[in-house]
């Protein structure tokens, strides 16, 4: 999350968790996260809630991966004190708590990409947090209608499937050490040969370390390896037998899953790259760089690179013969080089050449920073010119493409009259969007001899529109609560009567005319609302996950 | 120095005396070149044109010719020369009563009155170049001016600065001569817009040439943030729970959700 947004990420993180667990679980997410990790003890005087109810709250948070349990690692082994055993120590994770906003639109990725049975599973994993693979099969089972035998397999096949696209992971367990989750690359340069050595081994065994874990979260259980086996044969079209009966017991009964939504906001952000190559390109360096980022997938390891994997020219070819069989648009192999080397010549250098290989083909990465910033900057131009107008989006251009003028020459070069200029300069001002720098010429600052320095700080107000978006979607959510509020009798009258619809005897309810208006109009309103908070939540993945 | 040289043969006092009489006469004029005084014959025109007029008139001509195109402000005027305003102004309308002076509107200043020779065009800071007509900014001839470049552009798909200038001229529709300044200053408004994209490229004599397109990357219209009262709202940062502006009494959010108050369920 960005830091400047931290106070209205935690003001919506609290909000989420009062909608959806209720109020005692709000007050113990809220002093986790005000005040950071803290043990079961510390937790229980800073709120004040009786232990049962705390437990409780604890174990609803971390059963919904809101929370995380680890142990703390101790700094200082002291040899002679008397081994003490470590408290857990919990601490909220806001980007998780914000990403519940996001189910949705996972569970229609799923559907899309790999079918219903594979949403169910979702929807299962979703609705209660964390499951072992017997529960999920259970509620599939109850789902389809069918007796939990029969979908056995299937059902394991498809978590299988999941994982393999690291669409679910393992459970952390819960009393895992704190792992440091970026490497410490040698970012401060050392003169010294020695101290620069020992960065670079340091970085190998932070990444070495990073790559077990990776492993870890994604390995499947022996079961399930067997019928990831089975459903690859059968995709080939290969003789795949009946080896039910031969499944032994699940011999990692106790291992739970999670959704990971890293891979999908991964996912996301790699078809926002997409997008924007296909509008700045065309469609078929899109579907090239589709292919480019279907083969770096596998390897990366954090959720916001840099840049991807470098790949060849070679691997995209095979890549995008695999794309069109699963029915992306398709290239023809002759076409990806030359198609490269288009997207090589852009000069926003979406792609960037790594080096040449002996046999005439190249290996290419893709700049998935670069690529962001520009689609968030488009994004905070449009906010610009639909909030101040369109004179004041050619003068926020202008100083992003000119870095830095004073008032007078940005009148000239925009073409509007010095007034206008001067009153849209101070409103950008107050809103965070530009910058003014004061130049003295002389020593007591007389602002007769001072120059006066507009500019646009990119990351600054890329940051203030992610701000404000979270302070958006935290509005929304008060109004929708308010008009459900103020109509709650209405609502509450609704309930009863689709309680004694659905009851065979008792009293009926029914509503008046006037009655069914208010609900209609409250209907529409929450319908409206709560699409408004879906299309805005787009924009979050995009300033804050991608 | 040099009238020593070349009228060895004539006195000091003498060559004084010549030179003030015809300073008197107004034959010749005076200048300052550093420490040196310079003397310079004036024209037979020049003699002409100021005969007759007093000392005042002369100091004050004299501040306006030094201007050029500029021109000079009175206040200035007054504080060079020194004068009183009266005499200053009686000074002002002999001279213009004879057509040596003019005054000029400025378009930076408009209550000021600038003051230069007759004959001289004023300058383009004074006028506004092109783009000002009678002292006010002409928004709708520029936009125009705009509105067919970039049609232009959009059905040439291509196109470098000298075609631009060339459309320009050939569809006449300024009157004004637009010289090549001007239009880039029209086509640059319409790259800030977001509207043309520029690239620098060689061309065919080798040289680094501008060429102008419609843009790739559109500025996207109506977001989602802007799509929603928040996104436009004036007083976002002032807005919270509880307080005078906030999300349940909001005035906006009740305008853009009324019209749901007719449906039926």
């Amino acid at each position: 999350m960005l830091e400047c947004a931290q106070v209205w990420c935690q003001k919506l993180a609290c909000d989420i968790v009062k909608d959806h667990f209720g109020e005692i679980v709000e007050t113990v997410v809220k002093s986790l996260i005000y005040r950071g990790k803290q043990s079961m003890m510390e937790l229980g005087r800073a709120t004040k809630l009786p232990p049962s109810q705390l437990k409780n709250s604890l174990l609803v948070l971390l059963q919904h991966n809101c929370v995380e349990s680890f142990k703390e690692e101790e700094t200082n082994p002291d040899p002679r004190k008397v081994t003490v055993t470590m408290p857990f120590v919990y601490a909220a994770s806001l980007d998780r708590i914000i990403q519940r906003l996001r189910h949705a639109r996972f569970l229609v990725h799923v559907r899309e990409s790999l079918g219903e049975r594979a949403e169910s599973v979702m929807q299962a994993l979703l609705e209660h947090g964390r499951l072992r693979s017997d529960q999920v099969l259970e509620y599939v089972a109850f789902k389809e209608g069918r007796e939990m035998e029969e979908c056995q397999r299937d059902m394991e096949e498809t978590l299988a499937e999941l994982v393999g696209a690291h669409y679910v992971e393992r459970a952390p367990p819960p009393d895992k050490r704190r792992a440091s989750t970026q490497p410490q690359g040698p970012r401060k340069v050392k003169t010294s040969g020695a101290a620069m050595a020992a960065a670079e081994a340091a970085a190998a065994a932070a990444q070495a370390n990073l790559n077990r874990a990776a492993q870890e979260r994604f390995r499947l259980p022996p079961n399930l390896q067997m019928a990831a086996t089975m459903l690859g044969k059968r995709r080939r079209g290969e003789e795949v037998a009946d080896h039910s009966h031969v499944l032994g017991p699940d011999m990692d009964r106790d291992t739970l899953w999670r959704v990971n939504p890293e891979e999908f906001n991964r996912r996301f952000r790699h078809m926002l790259c997409v997008d924007l190559v296909n509008n700045k390109v065309e469609p078929a360096a899109g579907a090239v760089l589709n292919a480019m980022l279907r083969v770096s997938r596998e390897h990366e390891v954090y959720a916001l690179e840099d840049r991807s994997v470098p790949v060849s020219d070679l691997e995209v070819r095979v890549a995008s013969e695999q794309l069109a069989e699963e029915g992306a648009p398709a290239i023809s192999k002759e076409n990806v080089v030359p198609v490269l080397r288009l997207l090589l010549s852009d000069t926003s250098e979406l792609v960037s050449k790594i080096s040449t290989m002996p046999d005439g083909g190249m290996t290419v990465c893709v700049n998935l920073r670069r690529i962001m910033d520009l689609v968030k900057l488009k994004e905070v131009e449009g906010a610009v010119r639909d909030r101040f107008g369109a004179s004041a989006c050619r003068i926020f251009r202008l100083l992003t493409l000119k870095r830095q003028l004073e008032q007078k020459q940005i009148a000239e070069m925009s073409m509007l009259p010095v007034k206008d200029t001067r009153q849209i300069l101070y409103t950008l001002l107050k809103a965070g969007y530009v910058t003014l720098q004061e130049v003295a010429k002389s020593t007591d600052h007389n602002p007769q001899r001072t120059f006066y320095v507009w500019r646009v700080d990119i990351p600054k107000s890329v940051g203030k529109l992610g701000e404000e978006t979270i302070r958006a979607m935290c509005n929304l959510r008060a109004r929708l609560a308010h008009e459900l509020n103020s109509e709650k009798e209405v609502l509450d009258l609704l309930e009863k009567a689709t309680e004694a619809a659905t009851r065979e005897s008792g009293p009926r309810v029914t509503l008046t005319s006037a009655q069914r208006k208010t609900l209609g109009h409250v209907r529409r309103v929450a319908a409206i609302l709560e699409t408004r908070m879906l299309r805005l939540d787009d924009l979050i993945l995009l300033f804050h996950d991608a | 120095a040099d009238l020593e040289c070349h009228l060895a043969a004539v006195s000091v006092q003498d060559r004084a005396q010549a030179i003030n009489a015809l300073l008197s006469t107004r034959r010749v004029e005076l200048f300052r070149l550093g420490d040196k005084l310079v003397y310079k014959q004036v024209d037979a025109q020049d003699v002409a044109k100021l005969k007759g007029c007093s000392q005042d008139d002369l100091v004050i001509y004299q501040l306006i010719k030094a201007s050029n195109t500029t021109g000079i402000w009175t206040k200035d005027l007054r504080f060079k020369s020194s004068l009183s305003q009266l005499a200053m102004s009686k000074a002002l309308k002999t001279l213009e009563m004879r057509k040596l002076v003019k005054a000029v509107k400025s378009v930076a200043s408009k209550n000021r009155k600038v003051y230069m020779l007759f004959e001289l065009e004023p300058s383009k800071e004074l006028t506004g170049g092109a783009w000002y007509t009678e002292q006010e900014f002409d928004a709708a001839f520029v936009d125009v001016l705009r509105d067919h470049t970039l049609k232009f552009i959009k059905h040439k798909s291509r196109v470098t600065l000298e075609e631009l200038c060339e459309f320009v001229s050939c569809t006449g529709m300024s009157k004004v001569e637009l010289r090549p300044d001007d239009v880039l200053q029209v086509v640059n408004t319409l790259v800030f817009d977001g509207l043309v994209d520029s690239v620098e490229e060689p061309n065919q004599d080798n040289d680094e040439e501008v060429f102008y397109f419609m843009a790739t990357l559109e500025i996207p219209s109506a977001g989602p943030f802007t799509a929603i009262p928040c996104g436009v709202c004036p007083v976002l940062h002032e807005c919270k729970e509880g307080g005078v502006v906030s999300p349940s009494t909001c005035a906006y959010y009740k305008e853009w959700l009324a019209p749901c108050a007719n449906l039926e369920w």
